[in-house]
């Protein structure tokens, strides 16, 4: 469960329902407070899925568009923030099959942009780190990335996952243990190389 | 039970996700169980990776922009006033008539429409956008020398007037910011402060085959510079956003035939700022080369810029060059038209401007920010997010990175490793791989096209050494110098390996 939500998650839920209630009730501006809550998560999501910090903003900003266009046509059969993350994701797959994965940096870039951040805004601390699980993540299976992403990251249920894939708890199950390996053995490769450099 | 039955219980046991009577099941199997066991620490060792994984830094004004923008799509969305059903017909009929007289209008009196909009709408960006003929473009300077080319790649300086009284200077490649300045150069002055190509050969005692290579290269890139920076008669500049690759892209050409104590003079005068081999770090040999491929996509997004604004539209190359071979003798095209711009520009303005991707579709973009700022004697425009722009602009079809599989992360390590091929020509060719793998290993190398000397027969020797253990079953074409002289050798060769024919051998030299 995604620690913000975890202690009341149905709460939540009822909450965002109420708000979203009321927006389609006509209190619109009611739709800032479901962005602030969700916004940097929906980021960082893009972020984890796409790789590429410049455009995370406006695929962000086209999520929250997208979710407020479709608004009256949500069914309140589950939680605000699965059918978000639906969104997103499906915004990301969008992106990605448009552009043929020309997004996706080479390791070497990569490296590059990231030091940049680094430099310019701190924006991590452990830098090689996160570039290993990066680069990781990246050599996985789509389907792998984004379950493992959900589940790891975002710290979602199977349920919450099942709900945004649009797919079987089972399915979620097999699908995640799968990743898990598949992911495991690409560390262990990727780990080796970096001890042979060394 | 099967390793994968066991790694999704085990895996959902770690979850939590678990029924009581399983959660037993499974806990009784890790704790006296091996390989249920090692798959637990397995999964749990990379729960523990993402544990630290790190957030990116929180945007504070994404927030108000997206409320601006939906409140923006919701007023556009109602802006009109609701019509009485009686009066509908009514309103659809004067409607109608306005269209048609507006279009009758349009025919008689384009020349005072496009003057009406020019003048009045505030959205002149898409006026100009569709008002550039391509025919109205012309290459701010073309019959570039080689000369001119060299001290681009070297200096990132470029002659932008036929008098010279003009310089253009696009940014470093280690800086950080992407810009370009038109600077006032009167009588040539700092354009002379450069080294000449000529003076630079000497310099490092170049040898008749170097010089002869790098001047084919200067000779070869000449009208990709030429038909990167664009002018019309009606004061736009436009400005391919591949200029910055290219001038990395011909540095490296220039920098590759070049032996070690040349390169680092080579380094020393280009005033680049670098730490050792860094620059070459951050290259991307194949992605360089392609910018010079990537004139066979007829069109392009070039960056246009106008006094009032700056957009982005594709220029069709193809056309360009027809221009430029057209107009080798009329060189006075766009004297002084830049000249205007520097005046015209406001200080430290910045505009948002959107590319296209390749394949045109409207909502596939990126958002490039520009700034310009200028003084009476220099104009620069600013690109700060052009590095992401360049990596989608060009066409990457062969973009691969060379990753030989736990031997060689390029090209020329792959050359080294395989032996100091110092005076052999070595290509490779690779299989087509599908966009989304980024790394090759030995079985994507399809034919190697091998330069040899027979005087170093003994690096052949080796060479095929090296084949059979990490290119097996590879095709390889050598080709052959001063073959009658060791022929036996060869034959020996041959018989040792049993690799190459002695026939495709002799194809290849009769070739």
């Amino acid at each position: 469960m995604n620690p913000e939500l975890s202690n009341s998650s149905n709460s939540t839920i009822v909450d965002d329902h109420k708000i979203v209630k009321e927006i389609l009730n006509g209190n619109k501006e009611l739709y800032s407070l479901l962005v602030e809550k969700y916004m940097e998560k929906i980021r960082n999501l893009i972020f984890n899925i796409t790789n590429n910090i410049f455009i995370v903003d406006d695929l962000t900003q086209e999520v929250f568009i997208k979710a407020y266009e479709a608004l009256p046509q949500f069914q309140f059969r589950s939680g605000f923030y699965t059918w978000i993350y639906r969104i997103a994701l499906n915004k990301c797959k969008d992106h990605i099959r448009k552009k043929r994965l020309k997004y996706y940096f080479p390791v070497l870039s990569m490296n590059k942009l990231s030091s940049d951040i680094e430099d310019n805004n701190n924006i991590y601390s452990k830098i090689d780190d996160n570039l290993l699980i990066q680069e990781a993540l990246n050599r996985l299976k789509y389907d792998f990335k984004e379950i493992l992403i959900l589940k790891e990251i975002e710290n979602l249920t199977y349920q919450e996952i099942s709900e945004i894939l649009n797919c079987e708890i089972g399915t979620v199950k097999s699908k995640l243990a799968r990743a898990r390996t598949s992911f495991a053995k690409i560390v262990n490769q990727l780990f080796k190389d970096k001890n042979e450099k060394k | 039970m099967r390793k994968n039955k066991i790694y999704k219980l085990v895996s959902a046991f770690i979850d939590n996700e678990l029924e009581d009577k399983e959660i037993n099941f499974v806990l009784d199997k890790i704790q006296n169980d091996l390989e249920w066991k090692n798959c637990y620490e397995e999964i749990l060792k990379t729960k523990q990776i993402f544990s630290d994984f790190k957030k990116i830094k929180p945007n504070e004004k994404l927030q108000n922009k997206i409320l601006i923008e939906i409140n923006r799509i919701e007023n556009f969305e109602n802006p009109f006033i609701p019509i009485p059903k009686k009066y509908i017909p009514f309103a659809i009929t004067l409607v109608a008539a306005a269209i048609v007289f507006f279009v009758v209008f349009l025919f008689q009196k384009k020349d005072t429409i496009e003057y009406f909009l020019q003048e009045n709408t505030k959205n002149v960006r898409t006026i100009y956008e569709n008002t550039i003929a391509n025919n109205d473009l012309f290459p701010l300077r073309s019959s570039l020398s080689k000369d001119d080319v060299f001290r681009f790649a070297v200096y990132g300086v470029l002659p932008a007037d036929t008098t010279n009284e003009q310089l253009l200077k696009i940014s470093y490649p280690n800086e950080k910011k992407f810009y370009v300045e038109l600077k006032k150069d009167e009588k040539n002055n700092n354009y002379k402060k450069e080294l000449p190509l000529n003076e630079f050969y000497k310099q490092v005692n170049i040898t008749t085959k170097q010089k002869n290579t790098i001047d084919s290269i200067l000779e070869k890139v000449k009208i990709n510079i030429e038909t990167s920076i664009l002018a019309s008669q009606k004061d736009y500049l436009a400005i391919n956003p591949e200029l910055w690759v290219m001038r990395d892209a011909i540095f490296y050409e220039i920098s590759k035939n070049l032996n070690s104590k040349q390169k680092n003079e080579f380094f020393a005068i280009s005033k680049i700022p670098h730490k050792k081999n860094v620059l070459y770090e951050n290259f991307d040999i194949t992605r360089l080369r392609n910018v010079f491929e990537g004139n066979k996509i007829p069109k392009k997004d070039y960056i246009f810029f106008k006094p009032d604004t700056i957009f982005v539209k594709k220029v069709n190359i193809d056309s360009l060059k027809v221009v430029i071979e057209n107009n080798k003798k009329n060189v006075h095209i766009i004297k002084s038209r830049a000249n205007r711009l520097f005046s015209q520009y406001k200080n430290n303005n910045v505009i948002k401007i959107v590319f296209e991707n390749n394949e045109g579709e409207k909502d596939a973009h990126s958002v490039a920010t520009v700034s310009f700022s200028s003084d009476k004697n220099m104009l620069r425009i600013e690109i700060p997010d052009l590095s992401s722009l360049i990596k989608y602009d060009i066409k990457l079809d062969s973009f691969y990175r060379v990753k030989l599989k736990n031997h060689y992360k390029n090209e020329n390590e792959m050359k080294r490793k395989l032996n100091d091929f110092n005076h052999n020509v070595i290509e490779f060719e690779f299989n087509d791989k599908s966009d989304n793998n980024k790394y090759l290993d030995t079985n994507d190398v399809k034919n190697i096209h091998i330069e040899f000397d027979t005087e170093k027969i003994k690096n052949l020797e080796k060479f095929l050494l090296q084949k059979e253990k990490f290119l097996k079953n590879k095709d390889v074409n050598i080709y052959f110098k001063n073959i009658d002289k060791h022929l036996n050798s060869l034959k020996k060769i041959d018989s040792m390996f049993k690799i190459i024919n002695l026939d495709t051998i002799f194809k290849n030299i009769i070739k």
